[in-house]
């Protein structure tokens, strides 16, 4: 426990020092929602239509902005090798992949929630009330997304060509997560209410679960020679 | 005989069931589900001839499916053992499950054009089996892009798992995804093989296009091996 918690602090000392990472992921996120604003409201798209766009645009854009914030995620330790040093300290690598998911969770949650504001802020679309259960099932996919992203992006790093490895491997991969996720936000949207025994709420808990344990179990095989 | 023995150049290349029995009872099985499915079963009631694709479409998908838990073995097998045998296979079931994958696609494209009028629609079937092809093209991609690294393998094997992992979950889900968009046709489950002769072709086109699949997983094995084999020389030579 004393290692994990070690090692959470670590990654957010680390992101706190470098800052240009969680500036320049919540600035992408930023970016993409102002490009969708334009997009829609070129072809005079009205109330409800931007309503009903809006659980795919902020997908699209957590996906993107996910994908930059991952791809950090491991840059310091593959360009100064400390993995090793890590592996060689009392945690095992299951702790370091956990430790790793929790920092890259609260990044990728980050940006969820501040894409989220920006959306109803910017986008036009009428989110009021809406938009504490629209960052919880964020929140909630950003498990599986981050469970199943951290493993990868250890992946991504150590091959050519990483920022095209991490998209490639990791988004035909949240496919499900995505079409659960899409249609809980909106429940939240036009029915105000969640199923929270229902079939899409347990396809999105049953990936966060399946993801967490599967790459807890596989991270060993990625890191050791 | 043990994997070792079959996944070596020995049995691949020189062995006379690899090199001769495999690829001749590929092209018999192959030739006779050809005859059966133009010569012999009758025509559909509303679709007529073109209906004729579904013994391959179907067949093929379900090879892809055989490979993609070919894929899943040979994963779970090499990171328990490390011997490098699983990870040929591994490598060979994933590129010869996306050739399947394509076929499906294709086909698929090839009969929606002829009863939909469009070569593709948002079905959930056919967006199922789009991810499916994405998966496997992702991990052929990280091979290509991993290539030269000593962890190449691992990688590969934990990329294998999850996607196979994943493959259930995704034509599970997708097929909730809107009730009003299921069109594709559901022919066993509605109990559309009503004539004997459906059922035995399509039993047969499904057997051919497997053994086909494992000739085709022989060549590929083979040609991987071969190359392994240039490149320690050449690193032998080198160093």
């Amino acid at each position: 426990m004393n290692a994990f918690v070690w090692l959470v602090e670590k990654d957010l000392r680390c992101l706190h020092r470098a800052k240009h990472v969680v500036v320049s992921t919540l600035g992408f996120a930023l970016l993409l929602e102002v490009t969708a604003g334009f997009a829609f409201r070129q072809v005079g798209y009205g109330q409800i239509e931007l309503l009903e766009v809006t659980p795919g645009i902020l997908w699209l854009i957590f996906l993107f902005a996910a994908v930059i914030a991952l791809n950090h995620s491991f840059l310091f330790e593959h360009e100064n090798e400390p993995m090793t040093g890590l592996l060689l300290t009392a945690a095992d690598p299951g702790t370091v992949y956990l430790a790793k998911c929790l920092s890259n969770f609260l990044l990728v949650g980050t940006m969820q929630v501040f894409t989220i504001g920006a959306h109803a802020l910017l986008f036009g679309a009428d989110l009021s009330g809406k938009i504490l259960p629209l960052c919880a099932v964020s929140l909630l996919s950003a498990l599986g997304l981050c469970a199943a992203g951290t493993l990868l992006a250890a992946i991504a790093v150590c091959t050519r060509g990483r920022e095209l490895v991490l998209p490639l491997t990791l988004y035909p991969l949240l496919i499900p997560l995505v079409a659960g996720s899409v249609y809980l936000m909106r429940e939240v949207i036009f029915e105000q209410t969640i199923d929270w025994g229902g079939f899409w709420f347990l396809t999105v808990l049953g990936f966060d679960v399946v993801a967490l344990v599967l790459c807890w179990v596989l991270f060993e095989y990625v890191v050791r020679e | 005989m043990k994997l070792q023995q079959i996944l070596s150049t020995d049995f691949l290349i020189r062995h006379p069931v690899a090199r001769v029995l495999l690829p001749l009872v590929a092209a018999a099985g192959v030739l006779g589900a050809m005859v059966l499915v133009f010569l012999v079963v009758p025509d559909e009631r509303v679709m007529g001839a073109v209906y004729r694709i579904f013994y391959f479409h179907v067949g093929s998908a379900l090879t892809a499916y055989l490979h993609i838990a070919l894929l899943l073995i040979a994963s779970i097998f090499f990171l328990a053992t490390r011997k490098p045998e699983w990870d040929l296979l591994g490598e060979a079931s994933a590129s010869v499950g996306l050739l399947f994958c394509s076929i499906v696609l294709v086909s698929g494209m090839i009969w929606g054009h002829s009863a939909w009028n469009v070569w593709w629609r948002w079905e959930p079937r056919l967006v199922s089996f789009l991810v499916l092809w994405l998966i496997l093209f992702s991990y052929t991609s990280l091979r290509a892009f991993s290539a030269g690294d000593t962890r190449q393998s691992n990688f590969a094997a934990v990329l294998g798992i999850l996607a196979a992992v994943n493959v259930p979950i995704v034509m599970f889900s997708v097929k909730l995804l809107e009730h009003s968009e299921q069109l594709h046709p559901q022919v066993v489950a509605q109990q559309g093989l009503r004539d004997e002769s459906y059922v035995y072709t399509l039993v047969a086109a499904t057997l051919a296009l497997m053994v086909f699949s494992l000739w085709l997983l022989a060549v590929k094995t083979s040609a991987l091996l071969l190359r392994r084999q240039v490149e320690s020389c050449i690193a032998d030579r080198q160093a």
